[in-house]
């Protein structure tokens, strides 16, 4: 009896002197609210730290909010490799606008496309507004300019080891050549998502 | 406090998402309850209309870099943005090494709490045994005491 008063005094002592995931993702809800995104950020990834996966996913949504969305797109993959069961449409959305704001257009319409109603009216209509605006965008030929753009984001963020990063950009300079009759660097495009490909299967990640 | 905290968060994200928006499901912890309504405020529209990038544009842009104030201007928003990211990665880890610090030194102070506990318990048995000892040389067997 004297040993279980002993083990509850313990396991109560330690729960007060170190908080919990949950207590750091109460935090960072607190700071999200107030759009005080960095101290969110901040509390959301001691959250992850402290053992819950499933925060990795408000750390991505939250580098979203703080227009870093090169690191939200590797927060979202990384997500989806440590926490794939809490993936839902409200994460889709938010992953949405890292590719929006990463000025893959293409993978933005595509995630948006599958939201349906499941995040809600308000973030739906939202979504049916923006896909929308992307419309005439992802359907004229674009310049030549542009998917040379995409060409260099997708080199330089594979020579990072950012190979989920690259795999996109060479995604959305395939898309934009399709969109085009000469098919500008279509090939070199596919060559380059190959590339990435094998990356990852050297490094063992899922593709 | 931290339940009305939650509540109004929640009451929050639902009046902002609208009647029939994706719940957190309904075990989720409060802490990721109130996150996942802070986050459902906070889903916007994005702040620009969508435009292609051109690499001829950047290329220019960096042409002129030199000689307007733009290099300046990007290298000086970099330097910012690189300091808030370790600033902010700086106090990760530090929350998280503290919580860490606090629940070791708990866990050794109730085991310390524990040892002495016993070590009380095994005096107070022995001393029992002794008072027992004494009891029945003073009264003998079968007396009453």
């Amino acid at each position: 009896m004297k040993r279980l008063a002993l083990l509850l005094a313990l396991l109560s002592s330690v729960a007060r002197a170190g908080e919990t995931a949950d207590d750091h993702m109460l935090e960072g809800a607190r700071y999200f609210q107030a759009q005080q995104f960095t101290e969110a950020l901040v509390e959301f990834r001691v959250a992850e730290r402290t053992g819950d996966a499933g925060a990795s996913w408000y750390v991505a949504s939250t580098l979203v909010k703080l227009r870093r969305p090169e690191d939200a797109l590797d927060a979202f993959e990384r997500a989806e490799t440590s926490a794939a069961g809490d993936r839902d449409a409200l994460f889709d959305y938010y992953h949405a606008l890292a590719c929006y704001d990463a000025r893959l257009f293409f993978c933005a319409d595509r995630l948006l496309s599958a939201l349906g109603e499941q995040p809600g009216p308000r973030i739906a209509a939202q979504a049916r507004q923006i896909r929308a605006d992307l419309a005439h965008l992802i359907s004229i030929p674009p310049s030549t300019g542009a998917i040379d753009w995409y060409h260099a984001r997708a080199q330089a963020t594979l020579s990072a080891g950012r190979i989920a990063l690259a795999r996109s950009y060479y995604n959305e300079a395939s898309s934009l050549a399709a969109l085009r009759s000469d098919g500008y660097r279509r090939k070199e495009a596919l060559a380059g998502l190959a590339r990435a490909r094998a990356s990852v299967a050297q490094a063992g990640v899922a593709p | 406090m931290k339940l009305e905290l939650v509540a109004s968060l929640a009451a929050f994200g639902l009046l902002a998402a609208g009647p029939a928006h994706a719940a957190a499901p309904t075990d989720a912890p409060p802490g990721k309850a109130a996150a996942r309504a802070a986050l459902v405020t906070g889903a916007d529209l994005p702040a620009t209309p969508p435009q292609l990038p051109s690499q001829a544009s950047d290329a220019a842009r960096a042409a002129l870099g030199g000689r307007a104030f733009g290099a300046q201007g990007d290298a000086s928003r970099r330097a910012r943005e690189q300091a808030a990211r370790q600033a902010a990665d700086d106090a990760s880890e530090s929350i998280t090494a503290a919580s860490k610090r606090a629940a070791q030194a708990a866990v050794a102070a109730a085991a310390s709490a524990s040892a002495s506990a016993n070590a009380d318990a095994r005096a107070a048995a022995g001393q029992a045994r002794s008072d027992a000892a004494k009891s029945k040389a003073t009264h003998g067997p079968g007396t009453r005491p």
